[in-house]
């Protein structure tokens, strides 16, 4: 119950009250409109992260798939077999996390609220924060396999073999660690740039209001 | 048509609470836009349990508070620019209207300056809600409101005591 308080203040709220500032000369119709095409924009933008994702892995996960399929013996198969299991592993990854930071359908009081996005911001960093463990080294293993199937399934004498063998043996996981190291940079970067920010928002937010 | 009377009810309410975390027009206006596509979105789920006014006041406090000024087309920015609100065009108004637009335009700027969480609170204060009603909109016990709002209106009183000399 509000006590009784200062004249000042119940004058304010009248004055406050008496004020009528909304964009009142836009008729339902156009906000209807306005309200269409930001859901489209943000259908639009979900459609594209979805697809930028699974893209890639199908793309990669057919070239292996076929390459393999095109040589003789089973190493480069059981090779793409791997590539593809461990890609799909990196797609259930994002979706899970996906899954878990959605919207909830009832709008929370405003403290829950701002901890519900506290907490969709933490599994955020923490899904980029642990890349190196659910896409770098599964990736890496993966590709490793398939390269080294589709090094023994070159028809090579026996010493050329065993040295394309041990080649791809260096090279892939060389060259998996490199676009690994990049795809944690730019994870870090981004977590610097974008994610950090937004937590110290969302924390002082919550200060200010509980404080 | 549920939705529409719901917004044209709720029309200067929400328009207050825009001004309060967007201060330029086209801004506000977008805010507003935001504020009704959420809402829009979660009518759906709305089931009464919470009541209208708690419901709308979260939505609306939840993205004004997370709110990112977007870059506006030029096209929105002019319609925002074109419109007059109601509270301006002083000429030919009573020495007792310019009063009370300066009053308030002295109570806006003291509220900027207020941060964004406490604005919060203050503008539930302002819309004359009770405290139960401000504690289940925010998520807070009706005490810490009683407090919170005790030294951000202690806060404002300063500030609107800075901006008169």
């Amino acid at each position: 119950m509000n006590s009784e308080e200062p004249m000042d203040f119940k004058e304010m709220r009248r004055l406050w009250c008496r004020q009528d500032d909304a964009p009142d000369d836009r008729s339902g119709k156009e906000l209807m409109m306005e309200i269409q095409q930001r859901g489209a924009q943000l259908d639009r933008m979900i459609f594209w992260r979805d697809a930028r994702e699974t893209v890639a892995a199908v793309v990669i996960s057919a070239a292996a798939v076929v390459a393999s399929a095109l040589v003789p013996g089973w190493l480069p198969k059981v090779g793409a077999l791997a590539l593809v299991a461990s890609l799909a592993y990196i797609c259930l990854r994002l979706a899970r996390a996906r899954r878990r930071t959605e919207q909830e359908p009832q709008p929370p009081p405003v403290t829950q609220g701002l901890r519900a996005e506290l907490a969709r911001v933490e599994a955020q960093r923490d899904i980029l924060h642990k890349s190196r463990d659910w896409y770098v080294v599964p990736a890496t293993l993966g590709g490793t396999l398939w390269a080294a199937g589709m090094a023994t399934s070159l028809d090579l004498p026996a010493g050329d073999a065993l040295r394309a063998v041990t080649a791809v043996l260096i090279a892939a996981p060389a060259i998996f660690t490199v676009v690994g190291l990049a795809v944690l940079a730019g994870n870090r970067l981004a977590i610097r740039r974008r994610l950090d920010p937004y937590r110290r928002k969302l924390e002082n937010l919550l200060a200010e209001v509980e404080g | 048509m549920r939705f529409l009377d719901l917004i044209a009810r709720n029309r200067g309410r929400l328009g207050r609470l825009c001004r309060v975390y967007a201060e330029a027009p086209a801004d506000r206006d977008d805010l507003f836009s935001e504020v009704c596509f959420q809402l829009w979105r979660s009518l759906p789920s709305f089931d009464g349990r919470a009541g209208e006014d708690t419901w709308l006041y979260r939505v609306a406090l939840n993205t004004a508070l997370l709110y990112r000024r977007r870059e506006l087309s030029r096209r929105s920015a002019a319609r925002a620019f074109e419109r007059q609100p109601r509270t301006a065009g002083i000429e030919g108004t009573a020495a007792m209207r310019l009063e009370e637009h300066e009053q308030r335009a002295r109570l806006h700027a003291a509220i900027r300056r207020l941060e964004a969480g406490e604005r919060a609170l203050l503008t539930l204060y302002l819309e004359e809600l009770p405290y139960r009603r401000i504690a289940e909109i925010t998520g807070l016990s009706e005490g810490h409101v009683g407090v919170k709002l005790n030294r951000v209106r202690k806060k404002l009183t300063r500030l609107l005591d800075g901006e008169k000399r």
